[in-house]
């Protein structure tokens, strides 16, 4: 009941709300001088917490800002203040103009195919006479818990043009296989398909959610109003899984420009820069050639990436509207 | 009541910031004075870190053969720690920024030496020239191999292994055929168009497709044969070089001229990389001397006895049959200084990296063959290897050890090592560019990049 809560906390935060009040205002007296009202209670007691995410989370991102201004390669080495040029280098570096193009690529490609699937199997899923649902749901889901290493390498056993599972096969009936990883035009779209059969999944599951968050009222209505397969799930599934597909394609979209194992276990970012993204750049930057400037300058540049297309995506999609509503 | 809970409250909070303040500060260790060491009564522990397994059981053996070499040293309690390769030199920086377990001694791979040498940098590990050079056994030991770890003019270490290219050869292959061991690389051209024919490689080269893992060996080892290699003993790009076009080109050939070569993108540490060599399809292969021990005979077990090393084709007649790449070695970390047990890391050094005990025991338990000319004139390095048909491997040594090219190391090494696979042998293989210009790329990218620090 969404109203009483909303209520209820407003009265709590606001203890002198005119005529709404229901919980007592507690008289604590004066202590070192002012009042410990209750509604700053909550935050105390949040206080450690919010110590600890300063200081694991909030300090990092800060730091690793700062970071981007000077050249730093790593030990005891002095920090040394460039201000932009590590920006400016980045945007003129070929690497990383790669590794941009490349993750937009990934990003595009990766979302275009996956939520359509990943709605497809929900629905599938979600067929009332289906039996086994809770097989098909674990077969779905199962890549996802596997090591991503491990499935880097099952991968490689699977691609590899010479001794491969798929080269093989080809052989047989007297085919080339070709040499995915090696293509620079087909690198990327191998990469992205790995990561849809590893996710897809997921998502496939936050679907299923919000398909069986619908009321099975709102169908029949339609049913009794005449309305076809076609039209139910255009005008009344779709959008009742609006919240699902905001919060999906956010999460999607997050994880996918932050892309960085499967380039990183199977191609280095190979052949060339053909897979090169911004997250393997900013680890071989850093981690390989410490140059940290470097790096924590492609990491403040896939935090503006990530927070742009996110917000544009929630304006858009009218997400803050439908909050404040 | 309400009181009560007021004042828990407010202590609670109290006690948690100076709480979470210790948590978070640990316990830092206090800056050990600098102690002056003795060179007598030497005892004491020693941390080492390496990324090898093996080596863990070489460097045990090495103590109890220590502490009776040298009368000065009284006891010495070794503990060697395991570490993957690229978690162990994150962990050197971290230790050396925090202030807190460095170790003693650690096991650099020759391609990560250079990162500690950048500039601006403090050095992490102890310049051992003077240690060198009044070492009893200095005239001992093959100087070329201190090349890759000396920096500005100092020596930090000495290489534990020769790392000289052979040519390892099928002989069942090269009998059957009537093939002759190539003396010049235009020998191995032909021999490769007559095993062509029987729809044989020749040879398997790198394709350079992954960066990161691709081999990058095979193109370098011709480089530095032909002296075209990407650094200068002062640190400069020399890559755009004629010699190295030479080799660039004799790189392009085998493969899309002449088609002797097969490539593979995997590293010799992945199985992918022995597909076609298992299979029997590729007759030769040519690497450093630690590739038979450390990885042939673990991945190809089927074909011991089967393969034979040669001196390496030549650029031309009279020309070097031989070259370098890869590589290992022990340092000294600045730590053992300031803790005051340099003396004892230096005396555990000395024995493992430049006594003839210390490279025979390498030998016997690694299998390498270690820079010091005693120790390879020994009879134990002349024993025949097994997985090489009883070949007398060390015997091979004699002939080339003046010849090993200086493998020149860099602080820009991880750079060009990527640039090897992404701007030579990719592009040169895969996209036309011509040798010339994708060296003109790697050097004007290297050149960025250092102008960078």
């Amino acid at each position: 009941m969404p109203g009483i809560v909303r209520y209820r906390f407003r009265a709590y935060a606001r203890p002198r709300l005119r005529g709404r009040v229901m919980t007592k205002r507690i008289k604590t007296g004066k202590r070192f001088g002012r009042s410990l009202y209750p509604g700053r209670t909550p935050f105390l007691f949040l206080a450690p917490f919010l110590l600890v995410y300063a200081v694991l989370w909030l300090w990092p991102i800060v730091f690793s800002l700062f970071l981007s201004l000077n050249r730093w390669s790593g030990g005891g080495a002095p920090l040394r203040f460039v201000g932009l040029k590590n920006y400016i280098f980045l945007f003129g570096d070929k690497d990383f103009q790669a590794s941009l193009l490349n993750t937009l690529y990934f990003c595009g490609g990766f979302l275009a195919v996956m939520l359509p699937l990943a709605l497809f199997l929900a629905l599938l899923l979600n067929i009332a006479f289906l039996r086994l649902k809770g097989f098909f749901r674990s077969v779905f889901f199962s890549p996802m818990v596997m090591s991503k290493v491990v499935v880097a390498m099952i991968f490689f056993l699977i691609l590899d043009d010479r001794g491969g599972l798929l080269a093989f096969m080809f052989d047989k009936v007297g085919l080339v296989f070709p040499n995915l990883l090696a293509s620079k035009r087909l690198v990327m779209p191998t990469i992205i398909s790995l990561s849809l059969w590893r996710t897809t999944g997921v998502y496939m599951l936050f679907f299923l959610a919000g398909l069986q968050g619908i009321s099975p009222e709102i169908y029949e209505a339609a049913r009794m109003d005449g309305a076809n397969n076609l039209q139910t799930f255009l005008y009344i599934t779709l959008p009742q899984l609006r919240n699902a597909a905001i919060f999906i394609v956010t999460i999607a979209l997050i994880n996918s420009i932050n892309i960085f194992d499967s380039p990183y276990l199977l191609t280095g970012g190979g052949p060339g820069n053909a897979s090169m993204t911004l997250a393997l750049n900013l680890f071989r930057q850093s981690f390989t050639h410490y140059r940290f400037g470097i790096g924590a300058g492609v990491s403040a540049v896939l935090l503006v990436i990530i927070l742009i297309f996110t917000l544009f995506f929630l304006i858009i999609t009218g997400a803050f509207k439908m909050e404040e509503s | 009541m309400y009181q009560w809970k007021r004042v828990v409250l407010v202590l609670f909070i109290i006690l948690l910031i100076p709480g979470v303040s210790l948590f978070a500060a640990g316990d830092k260790e206090e800056a050990a004075p600098v102690q002056v060491e003795e060179e007598s009564g030497l005892s004491g522990k020693l941390t080492l870190w390496t990324f090898v397994p093996p080596f863990q059981t070489y460097y045990e053996k090495s103590v109890p053969m220590i502490v009776e070499k040298y009368p000065e040293v009284e006891g010495l309690d070794l503990e060697v720690v395991v570490i993957g390769i690229e978690e162990l030199y994150d962990k050197v920086n971290a230790s050396y920024l925090s202030g807190k377990g460095m170790p003693d001694l650690v096991d650099v791979e020759i391609q990560h030496a250079g990162r500690f040498f950048k500039p601006n940098q403090p050095v992490v590990f102890a310049d051992l020239t003077e240690k060198f050079e009044n070492s009893a056994y200095y005239d001992d030991i093959v100087l070329a191999r201190t090349a890759p770890y000396t920096f500005d003019g100092k020596i930090y270490a000495i290489d534990c292994d020769m790392s000289a290219t052979f040519l390892f050869y099928r002989k069942d292959i090269f009998d059957k055929y009537g093939i002759a061991v190539p003396e010049t690389w235009d020998e191995f051209i032909e021999a490769g168009l007559r095993l062509k024919k029987e729809g044989i490689y020749m040879v398997q080269l790198s394709s350079g497709q992954n960066p990161q893992v691709s081999q990058k060996h095979e193109l370098v080892q011709l480089m530095r044969q032909n002296d075209g290699y990407i650094f200068d003993e002062n640190g400069n790009v020399v890559v755009d070089s004629a010699k190295a076009e030479e080799a660039l080109q004799l790189y392009h050939d085998m493969v899309n001229v002449h088609g002797i070569a097969t490539t593979t993108y995997a590293s010799t540490t992945d199985p992918t990389f022995y597909a076609e060599i298992a299979k029997g399809n590729v007759a030769t292969i040519y690497y450093p001397n630690w590739f038979v021990s450390f990885q042939m005979a673990g991945s190809l077990p089927d074909q011991a006895g089967l393969w034979r090393a040669a001196n390496l084709p030549a650029f031309r007649e009279g020309g070097r049959r031989t070259s370098t790449t890869g590589g290992t070695s022990l340092m000294i970390t600045n730590a053992a200084k300031d803790r005051g047990t340099f003396e004892l890391a230096w005396r555990f050094y000395e024995f493992n990296m430049m006594t003839k005990e210390g490279g025979l025991l390498h030998n016997s338990v690694i299998g390498w063959f270690p820079p010091i000319k005693s120790a390879l004139k020994d009879p134990q390095m002349l024993q025949p290897v097994e997985y090489l048909g009883g070949q007398k491997f060390g015997e091979l040594f004699f002939d080339i050890m003046d010849e090993i090219p200086q493998a020149y190391n860099s602080p820009y090494m991880t750079d060009a090592y990527i640039d090897v696979c992404k701007e030579l042998i990719y592009p040169v293989l895969y996209e036309n560019v011509a040798p010339k210009d994708a060296l003109s790329n790697m050097a004007e990218h290297l050149e960025k990049m250092m102008a960078m620090d």
